[in-house]
This record gives structure tokens, sequence and C-alpha cells, in this order.
């Protein structure tokens, strides 16, 4: 394997790297190969780390799921590469686990094509396990339902992305008064209070370490070591660093028992906006019912009046709710951006240069888009080890 | 003048739909509804309930049709008002699957369903063993909470409820009944001497599953997986002339290899009960009127039996067409016979 140490003698990087190259490679190398010729020359720079020492702030859907997706890439390219998760609230505790845990974007995407592709990439990775025995303990499963609208609309950015999707029929709009438009598709569910202990699980078991702890600022973990951060602090990112950009979303939700109900319900209303017209998604342990979407506000706190106009417009959206016993409130935080950030960016401490991959901002489709942003951060991540040469070009 | 008295004898889904729409209707009339058995020991309560049909071979398709509309549509309401749960009814979608494309893409009721359509290639990659698809939504009417609803419906219409076991239509012309409404589903073999009712048994079994949303349906009906309220029903078995009420754990573990082949993650499910109901099967449904003298009383009788394994999805139907035969019998008869 290609071991990258302070101290190696151009002759055996040269051994190494024949090693490694060569379980890569059906033939086996010979020391007059191009390849290797460029490794040894590569081995006259200066070659900086021994460990790789990764650090993901945050341990919502986002920060697991990148943890995930750089061990799935680069385990067997960094040895050894160490990944630390840092965070103050774990699961159940986290946005993503209050989440209901639905697989949708916003109708329109607003021109973020980049977005819409990652959303689909979601979908297609979560819809791949659905056969596996794993899906149970991954929380995700199908489910169908009804995008109502008072008005035609274009049809959404997901469309394609969805499984059977079709406008609604007249006698399906009958069971809905007030709704004159919409669609019905079967979509998936995946629930943050499953999905994130099952992330937890497969990452420990591959020795990541969790650490429970506020981090204060970047400088903090540099510090300590770390060679890259990657930053998925969700709507707590203006802590560590200043995001005009950034804002929270508030949401209140209510969980019901009422087994009845099967399909989820959205109800879109252009004039009040994005999650704040009623919606009704059933889990599978309970319902989630919603309908609030408030900008600026940064409480946590259950609120009374949010609780009395998300039950009353959910009640008349489907009256069966009537008897449906209310468990609790919720309260989360999306983390609203004008586009989700997910860069790098290589950032100064002192004398120390680090690297930072933002991925954050992803509002109310964080778990809808999760995969195809980890995915899109460990690309970033390569990018970063090719710039620094930590690890060949042409091995990636 | 004294009111006529009917009685409705069969206290399942068909009896008990049978019974409201006759005592909500015929204000003029006492109403009983007689049984042997009530909920939760009815054929009915066996029944995962969910609302799809094959056609009987003899009767026209538009009565067929009728029927299905009509249940389907009061069971919409219901599905849609505040009584949803306390009547067990709800919306379910799914999809029923063939190994090979069937000649009639479109079951008769294809129009009566919601949303029906055939599945994408993208929907069918779930179904390896499949090549052509429904997908609809359709009501699943859960008989162990819609009978109990039904017969409070009843009794504030006015209607008496009798637990007795009837062995002849003699009997109930002694009780001074006057129009006599049979809805003994199996029962009929005996009640009225109809040799071509048979028993097809089904067996089921119960599983806790509550990630699964969707019914899923093998073509001919053999395997199915219908998620309710409570529980996941999944089945089944089609034993013609098969008498046997007692769970066979053969049966059980077919079922469930089947019915994993559709659902992988059926694997993971806990079993929570299994039972057995015989499907009360005739070649078609019985609904006619007869008039009979029965020791010495000219007794009219309203025959809705036979419904087979799709009482759950012809019940209101059947009971409003029982509801107007009824009428006809009170029209038709001469005003002295009514004292």
């Amino acid at each position: 394997m290609l071991r990258l140490s302070r101290n190696t003698s151009r002759g055996r990087l040269q051994r190494d790297a024949i090693g490694f190259l060569s379980l890569a490679c059906s033939t086996p190398l010979q020391p007059g190969d191009a390849i290797v010729r460029q490794l040894a020359n590569q081995s006259n720079s200066e070659l900086k780390h021994s460990d790789m020492r990764v650090a993901v702030i945050g341990a919502g859907v986002s920060g697991l799921s990148t943890a995930q997706s750089i061990f799935e890439q680069y385990h067997s390219l960094i040895i050894p590469l160490t990944i630390e998760v840092y965070a103050d609230r774990f699961t159940p505790l986290t946005t993503s686990d209050g989440a209901a845990g639905f697989w949708q974007p916003y109708l329109y995407d607003k021109g973020n094509v980049q977005e819409t592709k990652w959303c689909k990439e979601t979908f297609d990775y979560l819809l791949s396990f659905l056969r596996s025995p794993d899906s149970i303990k991954m929380g995700i499963f199908l489910q169908s339902g009804y995008n109502l609208c008072s008005e035609s609309a274009p049809d959404p950015s997901f469309k394609d992305s969805v499984l059977g999707f079709r406008t609604l029929t007249e006698r399906e709009l009958e069971l809905f008064p007030g709704y004159s438009y919409g669609w019905f598709n079967t979509a998936l569910m995946v629930e943050g209070k499953t999905y994130l202990p099952w992330l937890m699980d497969w990452l420990r078991e591959r020795g990541v370490k969790f650490y429970q702890r506020k981090i204060e600022s970047f400088k903090e973990l540099v510090d300590s070591g770390v060679d890259i951060i990657i930053n998925c602090t969700g709507v707590r990112s203006g802590d560590l660093q200043f995001d005009p950009e950034l804002t929270p979303g508030r949401g209140q939700i209510l969980k019901v028992q009422a087994p009845w109900l099967k399909h989820w319900i959205i109800t879109h209303s252009f004039t009040a906006g994005t999650y704040n017209a009623p919606y009704i998604i059933p889990g599978s342990q309970s319902v989630v019912v919603g309908g609030c979407f408030q900008i600026g506000n940064w409480s946590e706190q259950n609120n009374s009046e949010d609780h009395q106009r998300i039950w009353e417009a959910a009640c008349k959206l489907e009256p069966s709710l009537k008897h449906a016993q209310i468990v609790e409130d919720w309260t989360g935080l999306r983390p609203v951006r004008s586009k989700v950030r997910l860069v790098r960016e290589s950032m100064q401490s002192g004398q120390s240069k680090f690297e930072v991959i933002h991925n954050y901002g992803h509002g109310g489709f964080g778990l809808t888009i999760h995969r195809g942003c980890a995915q899109e951060a460990a690309r970033l991540f390569g990018e970063i080890l090719e710039l620094k040469d930590w690890v060949p070009k042409s091995s990636l | 003048m004294k009111r006529v008295k009917v009685v409705v004898v069969g206290a399942g889904v068909v009896g008990s739909s049978t019974a409201v729409c006759i005592a909500e209707t015929l204000t003029n009339c006492s109403v009983t509804l007689m049984g042997d058995r009530f909920t939760p020991d009815t054929t009915s309560d066996i029944a995962a309930g969910i609302l799809i049909c094959a056609p009987f071979p003899d009767i026209p398709l538009e009565r067929q049709q009728k029927w299905f509309k009509d249940t389907i549509d009061h069971l919409l309401t219901i599905a849609q008002s505040e009584e949803a749960s306390d009547a067990g009814v709800l919306l379910s979608s799914g999809w029923q699957l063939h190994k090979s494309v069937p000649v009639d893409k479109k079951p008769f009721w294809s129009e009566f369903v919601l949303g029906f359509r055939t599945m994408t290639d993208q929907e069918l990659k779930r179904f390896p063993n499949h090549k052509f698809g429904q997908a609809f939504t359709t009501v699943k009417c859960e008989c162990s909470n819609y009978l109990p609803w039904l017969e409070k419906r009843f009794r504030k219409a006015g209607g008496q409820v009798v637990k007795q076991k009837v062995n002849n239509l003699q009997e109930l012309s002694t009780q001074g009944y006057d129009v006599i409404v049979n809805c003994s589903g199996l029962g009929a073999k005996t009640l009225v001497e109809d040799s071509q009712v048979y028993p097809v048994r089904g067996q089921v079994l119960k599983v806790h599953a509550p990630w699964l949303q969707h019914f899923i349906r093998d073509g001919e009906g053999q395997s199915y997986i219908y998620p309710g309220m409570h529980s996941v029903t999944i089945g089944g078995t089609r034993q013609a002339d098969d008498w046997r009420l007692e769970p066979d754990p053969g049966d059980s573990q077919n079922i469930l290899e089947r019915c994993s082949r559709l659902e992988p993650s059926l694997r993971r499910a806990r079993v929570l009960g299994v039972s057995v109901g015989l499907r009360p099967s005739r070649k078609n449904v019985r609904l006619e009127r007869e008039l009979l003298l029965l020791g010495g009383r000219q007794v009219d009788v309203v025959h809705n039996y036979g419904h087979g394994g799709w009482g759950v999805t012809l019940s209101w139907g059947t009971a409003l067409e029982a509801l107007s035969l009824v009428r006809q019998c009170l029209y038709q008869r001469p005003p002295s016979s009514r004292l």
C-alpha cells in the first residue's frame, strides 16, 4: 500500500508505489513504467502528512452522510484515514431527527439544477436499498401521496425523479375541496430517527469516532492537528463563520396517532410560501402534521398559536384527523439559504493552512438531498487531495 | 296499518349493509337483523376488506359495475369524513402485478377506483418476476370496525338486533315476518338448500410491518399484501370445498414465502396472528326476489348471498339493489296482507 511518510526515500516510495498500483492494476508494474517515474518525481516534493485527520462538524444527516461518502471513497487510498465527527447534538436530537423524513424537494428549483440533480441522486440511492434486508434498519420505505394546489401550476422539478408521477384526476380532487389541481406520485420516506442511528453504526463499525462537544472555531480543530474540516453545522453555521445568506426557517409539527392514513398530503400556497400551508405525512410510527415556515425565527420552543393554526388547517384538509390522538409537538429550525453552500475553502489560522469543505444550508430538503451533496463533498475532498499532492492524481 | 316486519338474516357485511339501507330508507317497516354470529366472529371480520373484484360470469357487467361503484362511492365519502377511523375505512394505493400481459388490461371496475393506470417500467423494476402491472387507489374497509359502526347506524334508524340461529325460513314466517332478506352467505347452502353455494377457504396472516403503505396483489389474487390500520394482512389461499376453519401451518409458511418474494422487507415482519375464513362462493351472486308460501303465509324473500371473496367490495351496491327489491315487494303486496 502507498504510505506517505515524512522520511521516505525515493527508492522506498517507488517500491511502495509499485506495490500499491500493482494491487490496483491487473498487470504488475515494472520500474520503467511511466506512472512509477511520475511517482518517483513526486516523492521529491515535501510530503507533509503521516496520518490524515478529517473532522466533520455536525452529526445531522449531512455530517454523517458526508463522513460516509468520504470513507467509502478514500479509506483504501489514504492509510490511515482518521475521521472524527464532532457535534453538540446527536440523534435523536438533531434537526434531521425531527423532520418527517419525506423525500421531496421544493416544487421548483429556480434554476438550481445542480440541487435537483443531487436530490435525484439521493432518491435513486435510497431506492436501490428497497429490496435489501437493510431497508427497514435504514428507515427507508415507499409512500405515495398528493401534492395539492389551489390553481394549475407547472410540473415540479422532481417529476422525473419520483415513481409514477401524474396529474390528479377530477375524482381525486373531489377528495380535497378547496384544491383544484395537483399531482400524485410515489416517493420515499427516510426517517431520521432510524437513518441516523444506522449511519452512526455504519461509521462506528469502520472506526469513525464521535465526540460530543460544541466546536467553537475551526482553529480549535486545526490546532489539534486536523487536516481537513467538513462543515455540516446546518442552521448554526453562523457560529463558526458569518454567513449573511443563512437564516432559520422555523417549523413546528404535531405528531399524531392516525394509523388509517397511508398517503402524504402536501398543500401548496403560492401566496403563503413553501411549507406554510398544511401538510400531513404519515410515518412508520406516527403521522407528522405541519405547515409552518417562519424565516428568521430562532425559537426552538413550541408555540400554542402555531399549534392551533396548524391543527385547524390540517383537520380541514383531512377531516378524519378529528379523531387522531395528538402525541406531542416539535419545533425545528430549517437551515435556509438561497442555495446550498457546498464548496471548499482554503483557510489560514496563524501559520497553519487548512481546508474546509462547507456542506450546509439545505433548508427543508436536507434528507432529500443528503446523498447527492455528500458525494459532491467527497469529490471536493478528492480535489483537495490532488491539489495538495496527498495522493497521486492518477490513483483518483 | 300494521308495520311491515322485515328480517335480514346474516350479520356479516352484506347483511349489515342491507339492514342499514332498509332501516334508513323504509321507515314504515320494522327491521330486525338476525344472525347466529356477529362481529368479530363473522367471515367478514377475517377479510382484509380491499375493494377489488373479479367479475361473475353470467351477470351483466353493467349491473356489477353499479354494485362496485355504489360501494366505493359510499366508502369514499366515509373515508373523507370524520367517521373514517371509527368506521375503519381508509384509502389504499398500490399495485396489481401480472406475470404476463393480461388480455384484458383494464378490469371492469377500473374507472371507479382512483387514478387507475398501467405501471411504468421504473415501477416494475421492483418486481423482477412480473411483466405488467396496474397502479391505482382504492378503499380498504376493515369490518372489525365497520360492522360495529353499521350496527350503530342500524340501531339509530330504529333497527332491532337479535342473536338467533335460523334453521329454515318457515321459522321466520311463524315469527310473523313479512319479508325475509336472506344474507346468510355460506349458510344459504342449508338455509335455502342452495347446492351451488360452496366455501373457498382463505387463510391470512396479520403481521407487524408499519413501514408498508401500499397494497401489492399478484394478478390472480393468490398472493396479496394489504396494509391496514393496525397490522398488515398477507395471504392467501383459495381452496374450494375446503371447510377447515383451523389454520394450516403449511399454508402459513407458503403465504410468508410468496409474499416475501413480492416484498422482501416482510421477512423482518413479526407475525401477529393467523385466521381462516370461508368465502361464501357461488358461480354468480344470487340477488333476486322470490315469493314463498311458508306455513300458510305468503312471504317475500329477497336473496342477497354468494358474494365469494367480494363481499366487502360489493356490500353497499348489492344492499341498495336488495333494498329496491324489498321496495318492490312492498308495493306489490295486496293491502289486505299487510294487516
